[in-house]
């Protein structure tokens, strides 16, 4: 009996096992890897991509060539379109590599509560990918091309993965989520620009509320990011010793490393925040170098400086944040980890406006590269 | 002694695999709807709770070592009340088997397999696991010590690829609760702790009892460990905030994770896998102990034959949630009977045995 009964189990095992429900067969599916989203005329959005041409006979094929469509459908959700894009495409779209979402200044002002929620529910999409806003219409990111480029999608994300430029901050949908749903932090997406079909990414939308609410420019982005992204990034900073446009009395610095903190304290039922940015250094540029010129001089002068700068920047930062009363600093985040209870019985978007804050810069200059300021 | 099959390592992978399971993947979640950043003093409460639970049992058990639950009942309660208990454990351990089942389902179809029938992904999970009640105890036993590695895997590296990225204002304030809350918190870590009611089935098959109750106290202490840190390490990713709204928190967390070189590019995929191991273990564990007191509870000679009619039942119970919010109503219903059959019961057939002179 029991010898059947397993030779049954085996049987049927055999029988209902094989074959598999879920295959995906790649040649039946469009890969998409960017999306851009549009606000249409009737309010619908308009959802585009760019498909890769496809190549055919003895030519070589590449999936990142500047060889491309860019399709674009009308839909009340992003799904409603990408299904019309697919039903005329004639072959499923699969949303599982997606890297980049560009959406529209437009589209930022009013849907991005649907957008994120229609992202994130997807368990196919990877939270790790970038929103970008652009500030004309998304679907120009799609088409531009230029000889510079490989094709615009897989350049954004390299672009972002290495983030040289640092005027603006590379933000992943997780990223976005976390600081659109959490109470005590205001999000931030970076700014997209086509000009001569070239992408440029400079600057910081700020998000108050669930919509766009305005928009930081680079430098600010680049003071915020010392402290809210502090990854390593190369950035220089160009500063001049005299009050001149004399070359030679420039001096670039170089930032190797940075780190950044921020602290909160209660006084007085007034949130005190201090911002603390260290900085080690190096001069890469300035041949303005004299004779017994005291090298040390030189570097505390440097980083005085840059000291200065960075200060003027920072405090230009938090009053745009003041005025906009949105806490893009995520000062929020630590009030309610440190003072709970205060936290509960307060509106934080009354309170920011009234915190008080201080900053303490430290920039240290390690040394002058590779050449010596003054031979001895 | 020929029934005492199973070593001592066996029985420690037994209890680990049997509690580590589904809740893996949504603890983290409910515990910060209830206690919020407390959710670390909420997870380790549960695990000294689980401690004095697993500190009655053993106590019970060391009276009977060489019987199972049915037996025991049978000696302090007599015959028809003993039937009784048996059944309410029978209808826990199955109603534990499908609502876990339905609920990996659930999580298989959203992440793995969209487009595969339901009823093919429990059949599967059941087949295989009946396969496991055929051979019996011993079978088990080396089977859950050989996916030990892969339960404990699938945590650990949760905690890997977080460890970094923790920050430590999402975990901050520690101990900013009420005791409602807390209360509330404690139940639902218990929920994820459960495993050791399997005790009342594996006891009399252990080779060497001097170690079990040792041996059980530190697994459970490092299941407890392992969870605080796990729940703490998610919470410190995500933000309470955040995590409230994600059904699965852990396997999202994979999702915003990218691990460059590395050979999977959708690495949640892989812990799925390891995930997949830890949820097995728990429905071969519990699914064989309800097969198992109904072999006991009934004449040898249907006994054979209720295998399939076991199958089919905790097939049916597993296709009945409609959706997976009633699957998480099921599993919290069976996760309450479970804490009340710890403790109820342990509690009474240890007062009526005292009472009634049982144990010498």
């Amino acid at each position: 009996m029991r010898k059947i009964c397993l030779l049954l189990i085996f049987i049927l095992t055999i029988i209902l096992m094989i074959g598999c429900w879920d295959f995906k067969q790649i040649d039946n599916y469009y890969i998409l890897t960017g999306l851009s989203i549009d606000k249409g005329e009737d309010n619908e959005l308009i959802v585009s991509t760019r498909i890769s041409a496809p190549i055919t006979g003895l030519q070589t094929s590449n999936t990142f060539t500047t060889e491309g469509r860019v399709i674009s459908r009308k839909g009340t959700t992003i799904l409603n379109a990408l299904q019309k894009m697919s039903n005329e495409l004639k072959k499923e779209i699969f949303l599982g590599h997606l890297q980049v979402i560009i959406i529209s200044k437009e589209i930022a002002k009013t849907d991005v509560a649907n957008i994120v929620d229609s992202l994130s529910r997807n368990p196919n999409i990877q939270r790790k990918l970038y929103i970008i806003v652009c500030q004309e219409e998304a679907k120009k990111v799609m088409e531009a091309v230029n000889p510079l480029d490989v094709a615009p999608i897989p350049d954004l994300v390299n672009m972002f993965d290495i983030n040289k430029t640092n005027n603006f901050i590379p933000i992943t949908l997780d990223e976005f989520i976390f600081k659109y749903k959490s109470s005590g932090y205001d999000a931030l997406l970076p700014i997209a620009k086509v000009s001569n079909q070239i992408i440029e990414v400079n600057g910081m939308a700020i998000f108050h509320n669930n919509s766009y609410i305005g928009e930081l420019n680079g430098e600010e982005s680049r003071v915020l990011s010392l402290l809210i992204y502090p990854k390593f990034t190369t950035e220089y900073y160009t500063l001049s010793q005299k009050d001149t446009k004399n070359t030679s009395d420039f001096v670039t610095v170089k930032i190797d490393n940075k780190s950044s903190k921020i602290k909160v304290n209660l006084k007085d039922n007034r949130i005190e925040t201090k911002l603390y940015i260290k900085l080690y250094a190096q001069i890469t540029e300035y041949s303005n170098t004299k004779e017994n010129q005291d090298v040390q001089q030189l570097y505390n002068i440097v980083s005085k400086q840059l000291e200065e700068r960075l200060k003027i920047e920072l405090e230009s930062l938090i009053k745009k944040s003041k005025e906009y009363n949105t806490d893009i600093l995520g000062i929020g985040k630590y009030v309610r980890a440190k003072y709970q209870d205060y936290w509960d019985t307060i509106n934080w978007e009354d309170k920011y406006s009234n915190t008080k804050f201080s900053t303490d810069i430290n920039v240290i200059i390690r040394s002058s590269s590779s050449t010596k300021l003054i031979a001895n | 002694m020929k029934d005492r099959k199973i070593n001592i390592y066996q029985y420690r992978a037994i209890l680990i695999t049997a509690t580590i399971g589904i809740g893996l993947i949504t603890l983290p979640r409910a515990l910060a709807n209830k206690v919020s950043t407390a959710s670390w003093l909420a997870m380790t409460l549960g695990t000294v709770i689980l401690i004095v639970i697993s500190f009655l049992i053993l106590r019970l058990l060391n009276y009977f070592p060489n019987n199972n639950i049915y037996e025991i009942s049978q000696t302090i309660l007599g015959k028809y009340l003993s039937i009784i208990i048996t059944l309410i454990f029978i209808s826990y351990y199955t109603l534990v088997t499908s609502s876990t089942v339905r609920f990996t389902t659930d999580a298989i179809n959203v992440w793995m397999l969209p487009l595969t029938p339901m009823s093919a992904i429990i059949f599967i999970l059941l087949i295989v696991s009946s396969y496991v009640c055929l051979k019996g105890t011993e079978t088990l036993g080396r089977f859950c010590t050989a996916f030990l590695f892969f339960n404990i895997l699938s945590v650990l590296l949760v905690l890997f690829f977080t460890f970094t990225k923790v920050k430590p204002y999402n975990i901050q304030p520690y101990f900013h609760t009420t005791f409602v809350e807390l209360l509330k918190g404690t139940k639902e870590s218990l929920l994820s702790l459960l495993g050791i009611e399997t005790f009342f089935v594996f006891h009399k098959f252990i080779n060497n009892e001097q170690d079990v109750a040792s041996s059980t106290y530190k697994s459970i202490i490092f299941i407890g460990i392992l969870y605080v840190l796990l729940v703490e390490a998610t919470i410190g990713y995500f933000g309470v905030d955040q995590i409230k709204t994600l059904v699965f928190p852990v396997i999202s967390l994979f999702k915003t994770i990218e691990v460059r070189y590395f050979i999977f590019e959708r690495i949640e995929l892989f812990f799925l896998t390891l995930w997949l191991a830890a949820a097995f273990t728990t429905i071969c564990i519990y699914y064989y102990c309800g097969f198992y007191l109904l072999k006991v509870l009934l004449p040898k000679k249907v006994s054979h034959a209720i295998l399939p009619i076991y199958f089919a039942i905790t097939f049916y119970l597993s296709r009945l949630p409609q959706n997976i919010d009633e699957t998480f109503k099921l599993l919290n219903y069976t996760g309450n009977l479970g804490i009340l059959i710890c403790l109820i019961i342990t509690v009474l057939l240890l007062s009526i045995g005292k009472i009634r002179g049982v144990f010498r």
